[in-house]
């Protein structure tokens, strides 16, 4: 196998190498290679347990690394933590917790603010711009379970956006929606990316990625492939990222087929 | 800069004046050490009962009015030492309470204060051995804050390196550091000279033994607790929120996850001699669960729980100088206890009765859109048109008086039900009654009976057409469609309706009938 040789340098957002994860003996990612295109959108798809959701976790240090390294603009994690913006899935947290959606959007400043330094009023101002970008500004004073789950996404989709960073990781933004928060999110995130940020994204919906995506990166527990949609994103590689189950594969073939025309 | 660092004066003040209140304490803690042994409230009971011990008393007494003013007066250094000890101790424990059970980990405190009896007993055998004299307490406190440690570190990384979940991890090291403590006592009963009334008061509390050396130790903790609570009080707030985001973010969730712990570790073990190590539980959690039903927002949750925590401890202390046989940590808990069943049933955030009225008002206003919107039905059918979308035949919907029966057989309610419906919406003006079975709508009547129309048979349609569902489960009261379906959705569906009703075909509704 030839070897990449590994990037250095701080233009890349994101590189992955030899990644594997591990829960007890059996992996669940494997030798993962990856690197995000600078002021792209990437999609991360595969099938349910293909480690999708894992892959981004271990990139982002939250579970430990059975091998492999990661670099953020050519930097550790830590080093580079200000460049780089989280938006977990939604199921995450407890959304019966005692904030309102202001203050949720508010925690992605919390790391500029500094270490027991308290919130101001300017960093409020920061919080509602960004709410007013997502259309939340009206719930900003609600408790965030008295919001609907799309309501919550754009939230968390806020207080990633209040970072200001140039590399933005999102796990499943899209699942459980309603169609009217996934336009207004993916105009967002295409916003982003036409100011230069990148995106790399766990997506689940395969009729969907030639629209949003530029980049894609198949996992089933392997990589399969990653690339350009265009190049990558075929028939012949998703049989091999989701085996036979085909009903699916008709739906995308389908809607490769009317993109194409 | 100077602008910078000027508008956070108040905080910088705070910083400032917490580290003076520290150190202030901990030298009075220092000096106090040459007298540890001047029982504080124990002092006006023994001239009350002439030298008979709290606990010894053996006849219930209502005390009378002098002892009672000289309580509440707080004349005696002592009483006012015990009170604010224990007060501050009640108000720092609600606090942190508040995160600890917002990181879920309401039962680790109660892990925590059963691991701490191996190391009082560890300590205590040990000065036994060394000085012959077991109950010191400061040692005795050190020893069992060890193992309440060790339990805290067991009970965070068992279920990270073995997989167990974490409730197998809070039951195994609590049983397992419990056990151990029982063995040491049983070996403590067996040491000749040993006097381990010093250790039972460390397992049940008894405020009324503390010494004023005591109450600076638990001053001190709390001052600790507290000024760390509100520095990082965002850190927290964040850690236990969403502690991944955190990581992702830079924060060192982990060690800030230790810490937290930790501050848990220092309230129990102070909490000891108080409330003992079977109660310390309540004194972190009820306040903390009281306080939810008061408030959303993180600040005022754990202001809240503090006020409670610092209520409760007042009034068990004070119950239990009144009465000396009462034990302040068990009138503390149930105190703490009363707080919750109150909040629980008038909390005006999620308290029962503001939800009952809520859902009242809601199913109220859910049957009134019902009922208005089976009389437009009832419209409908009797015009044999659809009209909801057109504007011109609402002044005509105004005029034509409408059956209550043909309402009533729409909907699956009782005859009384449907009177009550009917009574308030002739009270809320949007029918006015023309005799006994017939009524017209007024205008505002018309407008909510065709909105809802309009409103339900868009949902339904949307759900049909779009979401895959079964046409027989879309029959449920909906809000606005424009909430969740795009503009041109909605259009697209409302194009539906308008070529129906040009082709004159009665609208029949997407679900089969409903039966009574």
């Amino acid at each position: 196998m030839a070897t990449v040789p590994f990037p250095q340098d701080d233009s890349c957002p994101l590189s992955v190498k030899d990644l594997t994860v591990a829960y007890e003996r059996k992996p669940v990612v494997w030798d993962v290679e990856f690197e995000a295109v600078p002021s792209s959108m990437t999609a991360i798809i595969g099938p349910n347990g293909a480690g999708k959701s894992t892959l981004l976790k271990a990139v982002l240090g939250l579970i430990p690394k059975a091998s492999g390294r990661t670099l953020f603009f050519g930097k550790d994690l830590k080093r580079a933590s200000s460049r780089v913006a989280y938006v977990p899935q939604r199921e995450s947290v407890d959304w019966n917790y005692p904030v309102t959606a202001l203050d949720v959007v508010t925690m992605g400043l919390y790391r500029k603010i500094g270490w027991c330094l308290p919130v101001l009023s300017s960093h409020k101002r920061k919080a509602q711009t960004a709410l007013e970008k997502m259309e939340m500004l009206a719930y900003a004073d609600r408790q965030i379970s008295e919001l609907s789950g799309g309501q919550q996404q754009r939230v968390f989709l806020a207080r990633a956006l209040v970072q200001d960073a140039d590399l933005y990781i999102l796990d499943e933004p899209f699942a459980g929606i309603d169609a009217t928060t996934e336009k207004a999110i993916i105009q967002i995130l295409q916003e982003l990316r036409s100011a230069g940020k990148t995106v790399v994204c766990v997506h689940h919906d395969l009729t969907t990625v030639v629209e949003y995506f530029e980049n894609v990166l198949l996992l089933n527990l392997r990589k399969v492939a990653s690339g350009p949609v265009d190049e990558v994103f075929t028939l012949e590689n998703l049989k091999k990222t989701y085996g036979g189950k085909l009903t699916l594969l008709d739906r995308v073939a389908q809607s490769l087929a009317s993109a194409n025309n | 800069m100077a602008a910078f660092a000027l508008r956070r004066l108040p905080f910088w003040l705070l910083i400032l004046l917490s580290a003076v209140a520290v150190f202030g304490v901990s030298k009075q803690v220092l000096a106090g050490e040459g007298h540890p042994h001047d029982s504080a409230i124990s002092q006006t009971q023994a001239s009350e009962q002439s030298g008979a011990h709290a606990r010894k008393a053996t006849s219930f007494a209502w005390p009378d009015w002098e002892k009672v003013k000289r309580v509440i007066s707080f004349r005696d250094h002592n009483t006012r030492v015990v009170f604010s000890g224990l007060t501050l101790l009640g108000i720092v424990s609600g606090i942190t309470g508040t995160f600890l059970l917002l990181r879920k980990r309401s039962l680790l405190s109660d892990s925590v204060s059963h691991a701490t009896l191996p190391g009082l007993a560890i300590a205590f055998i040990a000065l036994e051995l060394i000085s012959g004299k077991g109950d010191s307490l400061n040692w005795l406190l050190i020893g069992g804050a060890i193992t309440g440690f060790l339990a805290m570190l067991a009970v965070i990384y068992l279920p990270k390196i073995s997989g167990i979940k974490s409730d197998a991890s809070l039951a195994l090291s609590l049983t397992f550091f419990y056990g151990i403590g029982v063995v040491l006592l049983s070996v403590i009963q067996m040491l000749p000279t040993a006097n381990a009334s010093g250790l039972e008061y460390l397992i049940y509390g008894n405020a009324a033994t503390l010494t004023s050396t005591d109450v600076q130790l638990i001053l001190a903790i709390c001052i600790v607790c507290l000024v760390a609570c509100i520095l990082f009080f965002k850190e927290f707030s964040l850690l236990c929120f969403d502690s991944g985001y955190a990581k992702a973010n830079g924060f060192p969730a982990n060690k800030l996850d230790i810490f937290l712990m930790t501050l848990i570790v220092l309230i129990s073990i102070v909490g000891l001699q108080a409330v003992g190590l079977l109660l310390i539980m309540a004194l972190l959690i009820t306040p903390a669960v009281s306080a939810r039903f008061w408030a959303k927002r993180m600040g005022r949750v754990t202001f809240i729980a503090g006020l409670i925590g610092g209520t409760s401890a007042f009034i068990g202390v004070l119950m239990s100088s009144l009465f000396p046989r009462l034990p302040a940590g068990a009138i503390v808990v149930l105190t703490a206890t009363l707080f919750f069943i109150l909040s629980l049933t008038f909390g005006s955030y999620r308290g029962l009765l503001s939800r009952w009225f809520l859902k009242r008002r809601a199913m109220k206003r859910i049957e009134m859109n019902q009922f208005l919107r089976s009389t437009f039905d009832v419209l409908e059918g009797d015009q044999n048109d659809c009209m909801f979308i057109e504007n011109e035949r609402i002044g005509a919907l105004m005029k034509t008086p409408i059956v209550a029966d043909k309402v009533w057989n729409r909907r699956s309610w009782s005859r009384a039900k449907f009177a009550k419906v009917l009574g308030r919406a002739v009270s809320e003006n949007w029918i006015r009654l023309i005799d006994d079975g017939t009524f017209i709508l007024t205008e505002d009547g018309v407008a909510r009976a065709r909105h809802h129309a309009r409103q339900h048979r868009l949902w339904e349609l949307y759900l049909i057409k779009y979401a895959d569902v079964a046409p027989s489960q879309v029959h449920h009261d909906v809000e606005r469609i424009e909430e969740v379906a795009a503009p041109e959705v909605v259009r697209e569906i409302e194009d539906i309706f308008q070529n129906e009703i040009k082709s004159r075909v009665i609208p029949v509704e997407p679900h089969p009938q409903i039966t009574q």
